[in-house]
């Protein structure tokens, strides 16, 4: 194991990174401050990490497709155990690329499996939830049930509620057949008041709704317009992501980070205040695939193409 | 299969290495290059994009390989290569990013050959079409290359190449 507090990378530690912001109350410093970091090029403990969770108890869950496994850590990033091997049985993965930790399940799931596997805390597999399509995120809604992400036979996006048996309770409508794109993806995070945002992969837009699906706000943070579409077999597939994550800190700030569209690709930042205004801005040091926000509103990043894995503490100024 | 001390079975991949690099010039046959004192010795040398390690469906023809290959065979008589598709000198830091990986990977599916990382992109115009194979029977002199996807005849003829203790006659690469 491998855990390296501002040791490897010094140039890290307070790295970062303060960059634009233009709020009503003027132009606000971000800075990123490493709290911890597991992993890393010269150790064996992530080898492409997808996914990451945290609990309760600050214990950090991580899905690592590489080596088809979910692994658990301390608060200390001390590895605790990991489970897991390649295949389709129960609690193993073909392609992990996501997790989430709700109450005492630890939900994760495939690329390409059309369910969600469910592990209590201690790592031991509970069941399979089945799902009318692919997994693209999971999370839960204010309410206690879980909002799961998925890509439906028909090739569209749709974000279904589930209870925790995986019985549909109802589909959270957000886009009209018009709007539809062809593979397109969606990054969602719930707000505390039955609101809901949504990062689009392929689209620049990030949208407020409510659970009903009306729109409450709606913007573009790369300031583009067009889909950049390809033409496979029949198909018009889009190929520029342009929102790869979204966030949610405790005071209901949203954090979106950029795909190739963004100016710095996987390590751009927006951040929006909940009623839609630009409430600053930052760089990740690396590029990173996702951002997450845990309970204590630190931040986890990936650093070094995925085998480590980084937290940090925001201080806004 | 013949054992062989370990440092001989890894100097004679070395000294396929280097002939390769030193007869790149022809593929399908390699017969400028003098391997006589290596008669009986068969390699594979299997270049793996660095990138393939982000797409699953890019590695299942390495994961079949892997699958057919004996355990034991694949640590006497296989090396991967690591390699990158930039078209610039690498960051060292890539490379150990690059090794780690492929340590996670291979560990999970329990494949044996060894690696080392292509640094000095020796290897880019082989391997730029995806993962590949390379042959070499060190006795002949043949040297024989397939890019992934491989089929099952192309598996049974890797395994068999490696495998047989019998004279094998490779047939020229179309």
């Amino acid at each position: 194991m491998h855990i390296s507090n501002s040791l490897v990378f010094p140039m890290l530690a307070f790295a970062a990174v303060s960059l634009f912001a233009a709020g009503p109350d003027g132009p606000a410093q971000i800075k990123l401050e490493e709290v911890l970091s597991i992993g890393g090029p010269d150790a064996d403990l992530l080898f492409q990490w997808t996914g990451v969770s945290v609990d309760r108890d600050d214990q950090i869950f991580v899905v690592d497709t590489l080596d088809y496994s979910l692994k658990k850590f301390d608060p200390r990033g001390r590895f605790l155990g990991k489970v897991g091997r390649k295949g389709q049985g129960p609690g193993e993965f073909e392609k992990a690329v996501g997790l989430s930790v709700v109450g005492d399940s630890v939900y994760a799931w495939d690329l390409s499996v059309r369910a969600v596997q469910v592990f209590d805390r201690n790592l031991i597999y509970r069941k399979s939830l089945p799902l009318p399509g692919l997994v693209d995120g999971l999370g839960p809604t204010p309410d206690g049930a879980l909002a799961v992400g998925i890509l439906g036979p028909d090739g569209f996006p749709k974000i279904i509620v589930i209870d925790t048996e995986g019985k549909i309770v109802r589909e959270i409508s957000y886009q009209g057949k018009a709007e539809r794109l062809f593979g397109d993806s969606v990054r969602f995070v719930f707000g505390p008041s039955r609101e809901i945002y949504l990062g689009y992969l392929f689209r620049d837009l990030v949208e407020k709704r409510d659970l009903s699906g009306a729109r409450i706000w709606a913007k573009n943070p790369w300031g583009t317009k067009s889909v950049e579409l390809r033409e496979i077999r029949g198909f018009k597939i889009p190929t520029e992501s342009c929102i790869l994550s979204v966030g949610r800190d405790s005071r209901g700030r949203i954090y979106v980070l950029g795909g190739k569209k963004a100016p710095h690709p996987a390590r751009e930042v927006v951040i929006y205040d909940a009623d839609g205004g630009l409430a600053g801005g930052f760089l990740l040091p690396d590029p990173s695939h996702s951002l997450y926000f845990d309970h204590r509103d630190f931040l986890y990043v990936a650093a070094d193409g995925g085998v480590t894995l980084k937290k940090y503490r925001l201080i806004v100024k | 299969m013949r054992k062989e001390p370990w440092l001989r079975r890894r100097a004679g991949i070395w000294a396929v290495l280097w002939g390769i690099l030193g007869a790149s010039a022809a593929w399908g046959g390699t017969d400028q290059a003098d391997f006589r004192g290596l008669v009986g010795s068969r390699f594979a040398l299997v270049l793996i994009d660095v990138d393939s390690l982000a797409c699953d469906p890019c590695l299942d023809s390495l994961r079949e390989f892997c699958r057919a290959v004996p355990p034991a065979v694949q640590e006497d008589r296989v090396l991967g290569v690591l390699t990158f598709r930039t078209g610039k000198i690498p960051d060292p830091r890539l490379g150990r990013i690059a090794r780690t990986k492929w340590a996670g990977y291979s560990r999970a599916l329990e494949i044996k050959f060894p690696v080392t990382v292509d640094e000095s992109q020796s290897f880019n115009r082989l391997s730029e079409a995806g993962t590949t194979i390379l042959l070499f029977d060190a006795g002949t002199g043949r040297l024989k290359r397939w890019t992934a996807p491989f089929g099952p005849p192309a598996i049974e003829e890797m395994v068999r190449f490696l495998t047989s203790t019998e004279v094998f006659i490779m047939e020229p690469q179309p």
